[in-house]
């Protein structure tokens, strides 16, 4: 075995370097407040494994990128965990980041002969920027597709060179195929490979220039650095009471109780450091201990601060997740569309200065600043700007990244954005999992496709100008107009029929009431009649379940079954009261055709044409022919305005027809019929409230 | 140094001295088998008249360059990518939209290339679409001027009807310019071309069209 080191060591030397690695000189001995370093270095060995292993499932293309992401996190066991980790690890690793620069600034640091590893520090931190940015694109889902919409056209807004760098960035002038390989090529190889390149510069520096040598360690390093924890926090914490009233009324406790340990921790901290001042300055004027090196006891500290980061991660895995939103729409409003939580206070510095004055000058000041610190920082004068200075950055980081999430959480408009994003991400995964599948074309086809997701949305588009379906527009928006047409919810089904049948609701406003129709009305009129009112409700009823099982509804598919024979003699007593004014399975002349009323066929002709003779004729009142319309000769005098397709989608969803997954028992009893009809009832709760 | 010969700067007089202290260092330690960097030690690199370092250099140069210049001119293709003009979509018929009506949002649905695939009625994007008078509408596009956001048409009891971006809270009149509280946008909502003679068809169409966001001027990017 020694032989075989010794060979090995020959030729490589390794001996010399796993000695240089260890056993490092740390003068003054292993502290806490080195590892920072170490935990990023850690943070990002973990963003290259799983990085790697991510990159094996994912497809950089736009019909392809949501759907092996989403392949991944839904079907590869321990895939959401995969994902997760990395997310969460780039969050770690900006904030692990930022505690890092604070330390070497208050630590001094960066003075000469140190300033390009400082330097260097701050490409790093650019490089994991632009991960995050790159990063956050690649799903192709609504957040990232429209975050980047926004990042880019303000990439698009370089002086000078904006219009270039846009076309490059994006790969053409839309965003495309073409971006999502550029933002890939950029996240997985060029952004990486600077990072690797940064890093063994920044490690070399380190090790050639050594840990900041002792002079700068006094006690008073430690005071600033815990005044300017205690300061960020405080200020941090005045903020959170400025906007108290915001925050969501069960995150209050965490918000409230979170940083203000923390706070109290630095100013125990303060007080203790200030307390001890006189023996901790003592300490530091007394003669070094000699040479303490880098293993074993630093290396220990450092795996300890891994571990606790790590946990942390996995902590935020577990309990949060990592969000996969819908496919990305160029056409689908996406109102939720927000960038990262580190880029949230730049996005509302957006709201409060000029694209140029936001985007370029205030965040340009503030890096040049930064730049030149260690040059500001070689008096000690120039030390104190550069600490108040960290903290006021800090500061106003924290001021508007609060700003922005208070603002969101109190708007209701965000607030139905975000209700709707959700829902649009948990469709989505429904459909995927259907038996049909992820067709070749994209995931994106399959909301395109389905009833639940259109139907309401050229409901509240098409038809809500008059209608209302459950007294909203459709997606859950108050109605803007008066109501001047039946309320469409449960049409067709019993409680519709049974409405139908019975004079007083027949003429309310959810009903015919709102139309012309009702003016001089026959049905009304018979409804009033001695004819109708003698007979007995039971007959009555039996006529109003089976006109609804014309329909044919899914929800009432068991009803309709356990039904039969009641429904039977319902027919019976429909062909003989209702054929004087109607068409019944071939009986009667005129009125509206009741033979499969409410059925998706009797539905989409209707919509198509409700003036034909099958349905309101000459009576129409107001309702579109929104298929194509033809003249008295029969030619075409304007075409469709909602094709059958889109018909379909809304008639589809008026009946309840789309696509759920089986509940694991398929016994097409009383069961299934109740787990439909709660299925319904949930959609409409989720629609948001207004 | 993309493009260009490396060696044009490099004048070949102080090269060679620049190497002799190299071709010295070397000189000691030749025939060491733990020579560090045995590159810089090797006696082709320096010795010889100076047209054998230019030719070197130069060789080098052009190794490198020619790789680079062909990936480069890839790279950068978007640069050169021609803007399409714009795509014709028809959105729906004139008499769906009321004269004097709210803004019908629709889907721009049309077909259209993306790199390799072509699509068959794409959605392409959103747009707000008003029938101001008889044979007249007007089209919005949906994607906010100061920074592309999609817009939202809302009327809200205070505030009456206006677009409003979700995201920067530009705002704009439901004549599509900036209104009175907006801060972020420099420019109004940007109209899309109508087609006129589809019109006279009883037809909306339009030429859907990308502009420049965050600038006062309505500039065509695609």
């Amino acid at each position: 075995m020694k032989n075989l080191l010794n060979w090995i060591d020959d030729r490589t030397g390794i001996r010399r370097i796993t000695r240089e690695t260890l056993f490092e000189n740390i003068p003054g001995g292993a502290r806490w407040r080195y590892v920072w370093g170490s935990t990023l270095t850690f943070a990002i060995m973990v963003q290259f494994i799983t990085g790697i292993m991510l990159w094996m499932f994912y497809s950089p293309s736009a019909n392809s990128a949501w759907e092996s992401v989403h392949h991944l996190q839904e079907n590869v066991k321990g895939g959401d965990w995969l994902r997760g980790i990395h997310h969460w690890t780039s969050q770690f690793m900006i904030v692990l980041l930022v505690l890092h620069l604070v330390q070497v600034v208050v630590d001094g640091a960066y003075t000469a002969p140190r300033e390009f590893n400082f330097w260097f520090g701050l490409a790093l931190l650019g490089v994991t920027m632009g991960l995050g940015l790159t990063g956050y694109l690649l799903p192709w889902d609504q957040k990232g597709y429209w975050a980047t919409e926004v990042a880019t056209n303000i990439v698009g807004n370089t002086p000078l060179i904006g219009d270039y760098l846009k076309q490059l960035l994006i790969g053409g002038n839309e965003a495309g195929h073409h971006t999502l390989t550029r933002f890939f090529a950029l996240h997985a190889g060029v952004l990486p490979a600077l990072l690797i390149g940064l890093i063994v510069l920044h490690i070399y520096l380190f090790r050639k220039h050594g840990i900041t040598p002792a002079a700068r360690k006094t006690a008073s390093s430690a005071r600033h650095f815990w005044w300017v924890a205690l300061f960020t926090m405080g200020f941090a914490m005045v903020m959170v009471g400025v906007n108290w009233n915001a925050f969501p009324e069960g995150a209050r406790p965490m918000v409230g109780i979170v940083p203000g340990i923390i706070t109290s921790l630095c100013l125990l901290r303060v007080i203790y450091l200030y307390v001890r001042k006189k023996s901790l300055e003592e300490d530091d004027s007394r003669p070094r201990p000699g040479d303490v090196y880098f293993w074993p006891d630093q290396v220990l500290r450092d795996a300890i601060a891994c571990a606790v980061v790590l946990a942390g991660i996995l902590f935020f895995v577990w309990q949060v997740g990592t969000e996969l939103s819908a496919p990305a729409d160029p056409s689908e409003n996406y109102s939720a569309a927000r960038p990262d939580w580190y880029f949230m206070a730049l996005f509302a510095l957006l709201k409060d200065f000029d694209l140029i004055t936001g985007a370029f000058v205030i965040p340009g000041i503030v890096a040049a600043v930064v730049f030149l610190m260690p040059f500001i920082g070689r008096k000690r004068i120039g030390h104190m700007f550069n600490l108040v200075f960290l903290v006021v950055v800090l500061g106003g980081f924290v001021h508007y990244t609060l700003v922005a999430f208070t603002h969101d959480w109190t708007s209701a408009g965000h607030q139905a954005a975000v209700g709707a994003a959700h829902r649009d991400a948990a469709r989505i995964k429904v459909l995927a999992k259907s038996p049909d599948g992820i067709p070749p074309e994209g995931a994106i086809t399959l909301l395109r496709n389905d009833p639940l997701t259109q139907g309401p949305r050229l409901f509240a588009q098409n038809c809500a100008s008059c209608h209302s379906y459950d007294g909203h527009d459709g997606m859950g928006n108050p109605r803007k107009n008066e109501q001047s047409a039946a309320d469409l919810k449960g049409f067709a089904s019993r409680e519709w029929s049974a409405g139908v049948l019975d004079a007083e609701t027949f003429a309310h406003p959810d009903f015919l009431g709102a139309t012309k129709l009702i003016d001089g009305s026959k049905m009304l009129k018979y409804l009033k009649s001695d004819i109708f009112t003698d007979l007995p409700a039971e007959e009555i009823h039996q006529m109003a379940i089976s006109l609804s099982a014309e329909a044919g509804l899914k929800s009432q598919r068991a009803l309709d079954a356990a039904d039969k024979s009641l429904i039977e003699e319902g027919r019976e007593l429909l062909s003989i009261e209702c054929t004087e004014c109607h068409v019944y399975r071939g009986e009667g002349e005129g009125g509206i055709d009741l033979t499969g009323y409410g059925s998706r066929e009797w539905q989409v002709a209707f919509v198509r044409d409700p003036s034909h003779k099958r349905f309101y004729g000459k009576r129409n009142d107001r309702m579109s022919v929104f298929g194509p319309k033809y003249g008295e000769d029969g030619e075409l005098e304007r075409p469709a305005q909602l094709t059958d397709r889109e018909i379909g989608f809304i008639v589809d969803w008026l009946r309840g027809e789309w696509y759920e997954p089986s509940a694991g028992h398929e016994s097409g009893d009383g069961t299934s019929a109740e787990g439909s009809a709660t299925t319904v009832e949930n959609q409409k709760e989720s629609l948001p409230a207004e | 140094m993309a493009g260009k010969d490396p060696d044009d700067d490099i004048p070949d007089v102080p090269m060679s001295e620049a190497l002799q202290g190299v071709q010295n260092a070397g000189g000691e330690e030749n025939g060491n088998e733990e020579t560090e960097d045995p590159v810089e030690a090797s006696p082709c690199m320096s010795k010889g008249p100076p047209r054998r370092e230019f030719v070197s250099i130069a060789l080098g140069g052009a190794i490198v360059a020619a790789p680079t210049v062909v990936g480069l001119r890839v790279v950068l293709s978007p640069l050169f990518s021609s803007r399409s003009g714009g795509i014709l979509a028809r959105l729906t018929t004139l008499e769906n939209l009321e004269v004097g009506g709210v803004p019908q949002a629709f889907k721009v649905i049309a077909d259209k290339s993306d790199a390799w695939t072509t699509y068959k009625d794409l959605p392409l994007g959103l747009v707000y679409a008003q029938r101001v008078s008889d044979k007249e509408v007007v089209v919005f596009s949906a994607s906010c001027p100061h920074a592309g956001c999609a817009v939202e048409y809302r009327d809200e009891g205070s505030r009456g009807a206006h677009y409003y971006c979700p995201c920067h809270e530009s705002s704009f009149k439901t004549d599509g310019s900036l209104a009175p509280d907006n801060t972020q946008a420099k420019r109004g909502l940007d109209t899309l071309e109508v087609v006129e003679e589809k019109l006279g068809e009883g037809e909306v169409w339009i030429r859907f069209q990308k502009f420049k966001a965050g600038i006062p001027e309505k500039k065509v990017v695609s």
